[in-house]
């Protein structure tokens, strides 16, 4: 176990250095200078320009500005951000707790909704009910953030005044992202169970189950789902990756502090620092799901091993 | 199974733990602004929206309201010598900054410093000082600004938020993190807490009593214990909160949506005529063929200006009518008067024939010299209307046969194109309460190698008169040269002004007493309260 673990860590490394490799180079042949952007429309001369360059180090050649980078990283420092100079490694932690009680809120609602709905669909398999259910999970399959978000303002925050549109820190303020969120995954992780649990069902040890006599409840719940959730859990685990995508937009919208928000302005300012240091934080985190999605598979399936 | 469930159910309750609930009994302003600002600083920040929100922080020596008319501010006097190059200030000696310090000369000095020092990268306050060559502490509560021309504009400068008072031992201790986590000012309120990319949250400064009485009616203290700024990128939000009561005033709202609001119950929407130039169209003067003034003129005959203010701005917007706005400080409609609001593109035509552009291959696009007559037109996607207006203006100059040719780009790709002068025509617009920074940005040779004048203009003669009016302290004498300006860009159509839009604000109705600063792009609450009218 521990062997496996040191292993997976070891092949991390290089897919670190990959995903650095690639948003380093992709961020600098997108069009558009940092430096420029910084400074705006404000009035600008060629020397202000050139000044501001050197600031940031943009005036080095490329390699030397990737080695450079390479090994503040390596001293554990994310450097400070090209825009307005705050530290970037303190900016991600600040804005961890807020984005992690977005997507693990979502990721729970959204995993209790979607195989909820695909036991469901499964045991009325063929009938009206199966339909209905297929149906909803298509509808939130189809709802993209950017319009669901601001339905459910209108809805929840305008006409009936349930939930503040806006912020962070209460729990009035998660509900609404975090059901957006919940929509995103629950569609597809309620076709998934289903296929799964209905593929499960018929095998030879669920009918032995039923004829020694067992309740429903018991067979479906003890015996079909455990075995039907592994694929389940792989797809929760890549899910982790589609909220935290899903998180920009979605905090966005609702206003709120987390990664999000903070890698979209990133992105639109070409502030290289930042979004080199969130990318980098976020690929590791990455890493780290997948490594614990695999160790999960264990806890659900005696017969999967880690030696 | 279960101890996944409860693992994530743990999480669950982790992640929703009660948070602290706020006191209920001071009186509080909520805002839901449009802008994240860079800094907090007003002396180093690039953002104009951070000046609205810091007008409350900061005291100037010079309180400007309405424009154009000037009161005393931590400045009780001032003398001015006859050719504008000396000012003097007489400082009141009982203001202190919210560390205690005392508010003097010597911090006014060492705000000079503090924004030419190239380490800082200001921009905004640094291109109000205009030829200053010299700031001299006279005494502890008088100082003397000296500059190497005339400046006959700077008591406009040093009565914008740009150049409010810092404490100097603040900006020392707290360092390189100063404007990033707070700053010390000497205004009606204090910073209590700033974080970056979420809220502004500013307490009543109960010492506060050295306010322009002239403008609040009181010298303070301010009537607001606290003013919450929300900073909401996302204009449908911003909407939602003051629909749903989370805020009491939004800024940048959309026109859209303004006709709804007027109709709710609580909400009233403020519309001002803003100060600057209006939404207009930028000729590339170094590119062939938007360096023809036949090109130029026939555009000009052809845009429904009317039709802008009507599509894109729902109404609430002025056809421009000069390159100042009507809100501007001497505007003078001389476009109006060559180019009358109603379009005329039969004249337009006329023109391009007669300088030789003729639809010859019948394609609806003239050609000259077999060469087509294609403008490459760049606009940037984001918060402003510009790719609006494109879409609008469009078909008007398709009509009169050149192919006009829309790139709406991202903020980098943008950039990138207008500063190399990639662009035949490009739009523009901007707020401010100064002429001579207006006819500066935009017309003057210094600002045209990538700088903000893409027209890419160069005329000597109109660096002449820019310099002129800056420098001429007698109002009649510039009011003259600015309407020179003014005409002699409409003659050349330089650029084309198409619609002078409005700051909208959204209010819940029983907010009274907003004081609008700076011509409506400030909004200061000093003396606000909730009730009747």
């Amino acid at each position: 176990m521990a062997k496996y673990l040191a292993g997976r860590l070891l092949q991390a490394i290089p897919t670190v250095f990959l995903v650095l490799v690639l948003v380093f180079l992709m961020l600098h042949f997108i069009p558009g200078d940092p430096a420029e952007i910084f400074l705006g429309e404000a009035p600008t001369t060629p020397e202000l320009l050139e000044r501001v360059r050197e600031q940031m180090g943009l005036h080095l050649p490329l390699h030397e500005q990737f080695l450079n980078y390479i090994g503040d990283v390596l001293r554990g420092d994310l450097g400070r951000s090209l825009n307005d100079k705050r530290d970037v490694l303190t900016e991600i932690m600040r804005r961890i707790p807020y984005t992690a009680e977005l997507t693990v809120t979502g990721l729970v609602i959204g995993a209790v909704l979607g195989v909820a709905l695909g036991i469901f669909a499964a045991l009325n398999h063929g009938n009206f009910l199966d339909s209905a259910a297929m149906i909803l999970a298509l509808v939130g399959i189809s709802m993209p953030i950017f319009w669901s978000a601001p339905l459910m303002i209108v809805l929840f925050s305008v006409n009936l005044g349930w939930f503040p549109p806006l912020g962070q820190g209460d729990p009035e303020q998660l509900i609404m992202p975090a059901l957006t969120l919940a929509f995103l995954s629950a569609g597809s992780l309620a076709r998934l169970t289903r296929s799964s649990m209905l593929e499960v069902i018929q095998q030879e040890y669920v009918l032995t189950a039923r004829s020694k006599g067992l309740k429903g409840r018991v067979v479906i719940l003890r015996h079909a789902l455990r075995n039907a959730l592994i694929p389940v859990v792989t797809v929760l685990g890549l899910t982790f990756g589609t909220l935290m995508a899903g998180a920009v937009l979605t905090e966005t919208i609702f206003s709120r502090l987390g990664l999000g928000s903070m890698y979209f302005k990133g992105v639109s300012d070409k502030d290289f620092t930042l979004v080199q240091g969130m990318t980098l934080f976020i690929a590791t985190f990455y890493i780290i799901i997948n490594i614990v999605t695999d160790l999960l598979y264990a806890l659900i399936d005696p017969r999967i091993r880690y030696d | 199974m279960n101890r996944q469930f409860l693992l994530l159910l743990a999480l669950l309750l982790l992640s929703v733990a009660p948070f602290a609930a706020q006191g209920q009994d001071e009186s509080v302003l909520n805002y839901a602004i449009r802008q994240s600002p860079d800094t907090i600083n007003v002396n180093l920040t690039t953002a104009s929206g951070v000046v609205n929100m810091m007008s409350h922080v900061y005291d100037t020596l010079v309180v400007q309201h309405p424009l154009g008319t000037y009161h005393p501010g931590l400045a009780n006097s001032w003398d001015i010598n006859e050719d504008a190059t000396e000012y003097t200030f007489h400082m009141r000696d009982d203001a202190t900054f919210h560390d205690g310090t005392p508010v003097n000369a010597h911090a006014v000095k060492f705000m000079i410093e503090h924004i030419q020092d190239p380490e800082n990268n200001a921009q905004g306050a640094l291109s109000v000082l205009g030829p200053l060559e010299e700031v001299e502490v006279v005494d502890d509560y008088t100082v003397t600004f000296r500059f190497s021309s005339p400046y006959a504009i700077f008591l406009n400068s040093v009565s914008l938020p740009f150049l409010g008072l810092n404490s100097p031992t603040a900006v020392a201790e707290i360092g390189e993190d100063y404007g990033l986590t707070t700053v010390v000012g000497s205004g009606a309120y204090m910073v209590e807490s700033y974080v970056i990319d979420d809220s502004l949250v500013l307490a009543k400064n109960p010492n506060w009593t050295w306010g322009p009485e002239e403008v609040f009616g009181t010298s303070g203290p301010a009537s607001f214990d606290k003013i919450v700024y929300t900073f909401v990128l996302d204009q449908t939000s911003r909407v939602a909160a003051l629909e749903a009561g989370q805020a009491d005033f939004a800024d940048g709202l959309s026109t859209a949506d303004v006709d709804r609001l007027s109709a709710a119950e609580n909400l009233s929407i403020i519309a001002i005529e803003q100060p600057g130039h209006g939404y207009s169209l930028m000729f590339n003067a170094e590119r062939y063929p938007s360096n023809q003034l036949s090109v130029r003129q026939a555009i000009a005959s052809a845009i429904d200006r009317q039709a802008v203010v009507d599509i894109v701005f729902n109404g609430y917007a002025k056809p421009a009518c000069s390159p100042f706005t009507r809100a501007m400080p001497f505007f003078d409609d001389v476009q109006c008067q060559v180019y009358p609001l109603e379009p005329d593109p039969d004249k337009a035509r006329a023109i391009l024939e007669a300088d030789g552009w003729i639809d010859t291959d019948g394609d609806g696009i003239r050609e000259k010299d077999g060469e087509p007559l294609r403008l490459e037109h760049w606009t940037i996607v984001g918060g402003l209307r510009f790719p609006d207006v494109s879409v609008v203006i469009e078909p008007f100059i398709d009509d009169i046969g050149i192919d006009f040719n829309l790139n709406i780009a991202s903020r980098a790709g943008y950039f990138d194109a207008v500063r190399a002068g990639e662009h035949h025509t490009q739009h523009w617009w901007d707020t401010s309460i100064e002429p001579d920074t207006v006819s500066r940005t935009l017309f003057h040779s210094s600002n045209a190698d990538g700088g903000t004048n893409r027209n890419r203009y160069r005329n000597q003669e109109m660096d002449d008169l820019i310099e002129a009016a800056s420098s001429t302290p007698i109002s009649e004498e510039r009011a003259a040269i600015y309407s020179q300006i003014q005409q002699k860009i409409t003659d050349e159509v330089v650029m084309f002004f198409i619609a002078d839009p409005n700051y909208i604000y959204g209010s819940t109705k029983n907010l009274q007493g907003v004081t609008f600063l700076a011509g409506g792009n400030v909004v200061n609450f000093t003396v606000a309260y909730f009730g009747d009218e």
